[in-house]
């Protein structure tokens, strides 16, 4: 083990102070360690989740193991909205103005901010709800969820670290995820979103505040995989937006890649620039 | 987009046939009552949804004949969601609108 020197600094934020704390370059990196401020040196070290150290770390055994391809059915999902999430929330004005020209687009057969035929991430949580599978690998430390479309990908680690802190992770489109066992239930939560072209739905935006809170079960014998999503943005809506989504196991089939193309886009009828208004 | 309450059909000759992902997608030039050639485009679910109905790389190519059965798309240009397609020698081939698109 290599003990770094002491180093000694105070913050102070919101009226909370921070006091001196030893850095220690081992095995075992310290998870909840602070950064050190702007030219004050690198970040700890944050184990890899692939790390050998990591992966054989005791842990209890999970409740339930959600590898294998997850489907998003629309006839599950007729009482949550499909490819929405209803009932919403009250919605700010801002917001309200955006939903409602979405709306009125929609209603004229047209996309509205059709920033995914433009092939943007999805992002979360509309990355889960698309019609191609999602490939789910877990592993002890993290669960690695792959979406045809894309291949977006989100992880969520199970390794007990902290969310990553800001200063160092840049934000992003399937957010920054931890998750922690309660019971039978798997409980995950999510910051730290790209807020630029992402929505949650059809004219609903997100701001950098926006928040979820998952919490995922698997239910008929292992077959059906249900998600209760709690999602706050006080830029955007009030109070918690909630929302129960499911998908079936379908394992008989293996993703294949499947990039966003502007050139195949353009001959597509409900992603060419003809359909979108923005 | 598409408007799920109609269907279109519309016969034409092939321009192109991506067998590709996310969406397997088609243009055919089809002549309309008024003896007008009109491009219309097909989208359609993945390559994997479709080989499970019996479509193939091949099933498709410059030239052939196709009639296509579709959700028009609710603002009248000439584009749908393909429900099914029935070949020139007469094979038909579903789409997948049901389930999961």
């Amino acid at each position: 083990m290599i003990i770094k020197p002491l180093s000694l600094y105070a913050s102070a934020f919101g009226g909370f102070a921070v006091g001196a704390v030893l850095f220690c370059a081992a095995a075992s990196p310290r998870a909840n360690a602070q950064t050190p401020p702007p030219g004050k040196g690198a970040p700890p070290v944050q184990a890899g989740a692939l790390s050998k150290e990591n992966l054989a770390k005791p842990r209890s055994k999970p409740p339930f193991d959600l590898t294998g391809n997850w489907m998003y059915s629309p006839q599950q999902n007729r009482d949550n909205g499909v490819f929405a999430y209803t009932p919403l929330p009250k919605l700010k004005p801002q917001a309200q103005a955006l939903y409602d020209a979405g709306q009125k687009a929609v209603k004229e057969g047209k996309a509205f901010h059709n920033d995914e035929g433009a092939c943007y991430p999805a992002g979360m949580p509309q990355l889960m709800t698309r019609v191609w599978p999602n490939q789910t690998i877990q592993l002890p430390t993290v669960i690695v969820m792959t979406q045809m479309l894309k291949h977006e990908i989100r992880w969520i680690y199970l390794d007990g670290r902290p969310h990553a802190d800001p200063e160092i992770k840049a934000p992003s489109y399937s957010g920054d995820s931890i998750g922690h066992w309660e019971g039978d239930t798997l409980v995950v939560e999510t910051t730290n979103f790209e807020p630029k072209h992402h929505w949650v739905q059809t004219g609903i935006p997100i701001s950098d505040q926006y928040k979820i809170v998952e919490r995922i079960k698997l239910k008929d014998e292992g077959k059906t995989m249900e998600d209760t999503f709690t999602m706050t943005d006080p830029v955007n809506w009030e109070g918690e937006w909630v929302n129960t989504k499911r998908w079936y196991r379908y394992d008989n089939s293996d993703i294949e890649e499947a990039f966003c193309l502007p050139d195949l886009n353009s001959r597509l009828p409900a992603t060419d620039a003809a359909s979108n208004v923005r | 987009m598409f408007d799920r309450e109609k269907e279109v059909t519309i016969k034409g000759t092939v321009q192109e046939f991506a067998f590709s992902n996310p969406h397997v997608s088609i243009r055919i030039t089809a002549v309309d009552s008024k003896g007008v050639a009109v491009d219309w485009s097909f989208e359609a679910a993945s390559t994997q949804a479709l080989v499970r109905s019996g479509w193939r790389k091949s099933s498709l190519k410059f030239g052939d004949t196709v009639t296509i059965v579709g959700h028009p798309l609710k603002d009248g240009r000439p584009g749908a969601l393909l429900m099914r397609a029935t070949l020139a020698d007469g094979t038909v081939l579903q789409g997948a609108t049901g389930e999961n698109y």
